[in-house]
């Protein structure tokens, strides 16, 4: 019995994402995650387990979205191994052995408070990286915001009605944290020094190597996909 | 007072995360990550505004963001402020 839901709001993108929402989480571990990712889950606090599994469950069904659309191949979810760096970057590795000749993709993972998990995956064979960011729009302190927008972000902010605020500097948010993402250096680089500006106004892209972005709101959730094709 | 103290500066680096993340300063060890003590990014930033502005003089936004443990931080402010 699958004891996950699931409502694959699969997309006609050049990136596919899913969402994930799971419930008895302890009884499915063994059928989503890898040994590894289970010992890692094991030394995790209960709502970081919760995370954890969200997040793997929604990158895990993205990937097989992935394969079975570009090489015809069933990937069963705890052969597809998700592992991150300190910082969160992560890394797939497919470890079925009939399928070592297979490049994996590119994965990008965001969850927020109980609200589930998304991720989305970028087609490495057109050498590109995908930040994805789901954040429930909320308020922010004031000088956080300062902080993390630019002159510019600040004074299109000050333009929009007071009772948008929290939605604007909730997308704003989204769409830095994806481009960082993106960027393989989340907020070890400082989330003032991106301009998003751009992505919301449709001037122009705000990077140059950016060749793309969705965003989607649903709800009192935002989620912003960032692809970024590789020089 | 600014202190050299390693077991002081553990004190300071403590307090700082207590009184932005809200969470008693007690259950925050030194090999806590702390992408992990945070609840979510945004979270995680204000902390690393947090030590920026608490230290303002000796360590930047990405000086901090670059670390990734509570001793780690610990251990950085010791050794700026041994160099100085």
């Amino acid at each position: 019995m699958q004891s996950y839901a699931n409502p694959t709001p699969t997309l006609a993108l050049p990136v596919s994402w899913h969402y994930s929402f799971i419930a008895n989480h302890d009884s499915i571990t063994p059928e989503i995650l890898s040994p590894q990712e289970r010992t890692l889950y094991l030394t995790k606090t209960s709502s970081r387990q919760v995370d954890f599994l969200r997040g793997r469950a929604a990158a895990k069904r993205a990937v097989a979205y992935y394969l079975k659309q570009s090489y015809n191949v069933t990937v069963l979810p705890y052969e597809c191994e998700i592992l991150a760096d300190p910082w969160g970057a992560l890394s797939v590795t497919i470890t079925n052995t009939d399928l070592q000749n297979i490049t994996p993709p590119h994965v990008s993972i965001s969850h927020t408070s109980d609200r589930g998990a998304s991720a989305g995956v970028a087609d490495p064979r057109v050498h590109s990286q995908i930040g994805v960011d789901m954040e429930e729009i909320r308020m922010f302190k004031p000088e956080t915001v300062r902080e993390f927008l630019n002159e510019h972000e600040l004074k299109f902010l000050t333009q929009q009605p007071c009772s948008q605020e929290n939605f604007w500097c909730t997308l704003f948010w989204t769409l830095k944290e994806g481009v960082l993402k993106a960027e393989g250096c989340g907020l070890r680089k400082h989330p003032r020094s991106v301009n998003v500006l751009p992505y919301i106004t449709r001037r122009d892209r705000p990077h140059k190597n950016m060749t793309g972005h969705w965003t989607v709101v649903h709800d009192d959730i935002i989620l912003s996909i960032i692809l970024k094709t590789l020089s | 007072m600014i202190t050299d103290s390693r077991a002081d500066i553990s004190v300071e680096v403590r307090t700082i995360i207590a009184n932005t993340l809200g969470v008693p300063v007690e259950n925050i060890q030194e090999s806590s990550a702390i992408t992990e003590l945070s609840q979510d990014s945004i979270q995680l930033f204000e902390l690393l505004l947090a030590f920026e502005r608490a230290y303002t003089t000796e360590v930047s936004y990405e000086d901090v963001a670059k670390l990734n443990t509570v001793n780690d931080i610990i251990a950085y402010v010791h050794s700026v402020r041994s160099i100085h």
